[in-house]
């Protein structure tokens, strides 16, 4: 995203504010002010959750953008930031305002604490945890992320519901098939190599690709 | 003092599952216990032919769940082993012949009379499935190595922890050690990895063509002592009744192998 630029998206928790604030955090204050204005009313009385491309947010910026949104009848929920590397936690809070912790666009997780077997499926609008293995014939459908601490073997859907920015884990990621929102991608028929890492996958210019999955860095 | 009933099953067809139950059935009869198969595959069945007892069925399950006779009428003395019954399922009805509350029924009056109950359940996971689990109160799943198998199996623990028969025992038969060796088949760590450590092996059991043989003439393979599939029935039967038996080393054996070593040719 440019610099100084800002996108709004309605979601089932409310308003989700994609921006990148830039180095002149009350130029972008304005700017948005502006641009609430425009959109009087549309927007108001709902939460706010910002997701910002900045690998930095300071605390006043953040007073800044609560303040204007405010103005507009929004309230500010959470912040996030994340630097470029797209880890788990691009969505992990590194904020000192006391404001946010560690949050994800869609708010809501269950936790499975079992192997899924062949034939189960889980469905739920949220993320998934799995504490356990996915064993091939299971699914594993998610509105959000979905991370199996064990391993991937059967199916797994993550943004089942649209979100193209929805990521899976695994402890080991061997899938029979893996989508993310609208996209399909299953192993390559040959017998590749079998990572002993964990590996996250997402969707990167359109297709799904997968990485070695590493720990993000931690608070500053 | 109550028997144990234990269901046979596995998902997938053709895995052993008869085999398995004629065989531990006249095994444990063979060590003195009270023993009852039941065979709860309605309209296929087999177990009457593996155990020789074909010629002698009179009534039938279905019979005695729908009032025709009582079920000690209905129960065929083994014609080898003293304390072994059989209890023949029906070839001219289906499944939905007999409803899961009925065999639970059928399960509790048994259990009275034999220290072991063994169900011998059909293959699927429909009716006939949740009809031979109902009375239950211990699974062995049966599989081989082999993919579709060990998918089948997967789910068949999921459906028998989902009844509460759980931390069900495994038996993974017809095994190839040949073909294991060379790569060209799972081995048992593959099965367990999937199936989950709460699955206990309770036997492995190799391929063996005499039990096409000892199926033909109605002779459970657990008689024979020179056969190993034989062996492995023995063990696992010993294994039932809490003894401690080390697995048998299929890698061992075969004719030539015997041969190779007896003139230096193999270790």
């Amino acid at each position: 995203m440019d610099q100084g630029s800002m996108e709004f998206r309605g979601t089932r928790q409310g308003v989700l504010l994609r921006a990148h604030i830039g180095p002149d955090a009350r130029r972008f204050a304005d700017a948005l002010k502006e641009r609430l204005q425009k959109a009087k009313g549309f927007l108001s009385d709902s939460y706010v959750s910002a997701r910002f491309e900045d690998d930095e947010v300071s605390v006043e910026a953040v007073r800044l953008i609560e303040a204007v949104l405010a103005e507009s009848g929004l309230q500010l929920r959470s912040v996030a930031t994340g630097a470029k590397s797209v880890d788990l936690p691009k969505r992990a809070a590194v904020t000192q305002s006391g404001l946010t912790d560690a949050y994800s666009e869609n708010e809501a997780s269950v936790l499975i604490k079992r192997t899924l077997r062949s034939g189960q499926r889980v469905d739920f609008d949220g993320n998934v945890v799995v504490l356990g293995d996915v064993n091939p014939g299971a699914e594993v459908v998610a509105g959000g992320d979905i991370v199996v601490m064990g391993s991937l073997r059967g199916l797994a859907h993550a943004g089942a519901y649209g979100d193209a920015d929805a990521v899976v884990v695994a402890f080991r990621l061997r899938p029979t098939q893996l989508r993310i929102a609208d996209r399909i991608s299953r192993s390559p028929d040959a017998e590749g190599t079998d990572p002993a890492f964990p590996e996250l996958a997402r969707i990167s210019k359109g297709a799904i690709v997968i990485e070695a999955f590493s720990a993000p860095a931690g608070n500053r | 003092m109550s028997g144990q009933v234990i269901v046979v099953t596995s998902g997938k067809g053709g895995v052993g599952k008869t085999t398995v139950v004629a065989n531990i059935g006249t095994g444990l009869a063979a060590a003195g216990h009270k023993t009852v198969l039941v065979d709860a595959d309605i309209g296929l069945r087999n177990l009457d032919l593996i155990m020789g007892l074909e010629n002698r069925i009179v009534y039938d399950i279905v019979d005695v769940v729908e009032g025709r006779c009582e079920l000690k009428k209905a129960l065929i003395r083994d014609k080898r082993v003293e304390g072994l019954q059989l209890l023949p399922a029906s070839q001219t009805r289906d499944k939905t012949a007999v409803s899961p509350e009925q065999m639970k029924e059928l399960c509790q009056q048994l259990r009275e009379e034999f220290d072991f109950v063994i169900i011998d359940c059909p293959a699927g996971i429909e009716h006939g499935f949740h009809t031979a689990v109902a009375g239950a109160d211990k699974a062995i799943v049966v599989s081989m190595l082999e993919v579709s198998a060990l998918r089948d199996a997967d789910k068949i623990v999921g459906l028998l922890e989902a009844s509460e028969l759980t931390d069900p025992y495994l038996i993974v038969n017809r095994i190839r050690m040949d073909m294991v060796q060379r790569g060209d088949m799972l081995d048992v760590n593959d099965m367990t990895d999937i199936l989950g450590l709460q699955v206990k092996v309770l036997g492995i059991v190799p391929d063996d063509q005499s039990i096409i043989v000892s199926a033909n003439r109605g002779e459970p393979i657990v008689l024979d002592n020179r056969s190993r599939a034989g062996q492995a029935f023995r063990n696992i039967v010993r294994r039932l009744q809490g003894e401690e038996v080390e697995f048998m080393d299929l890698s061992q054996g075969g004719l030539m192998l015997r041969l190779k070593r007896l003139v230096g040719l193999a270790k």
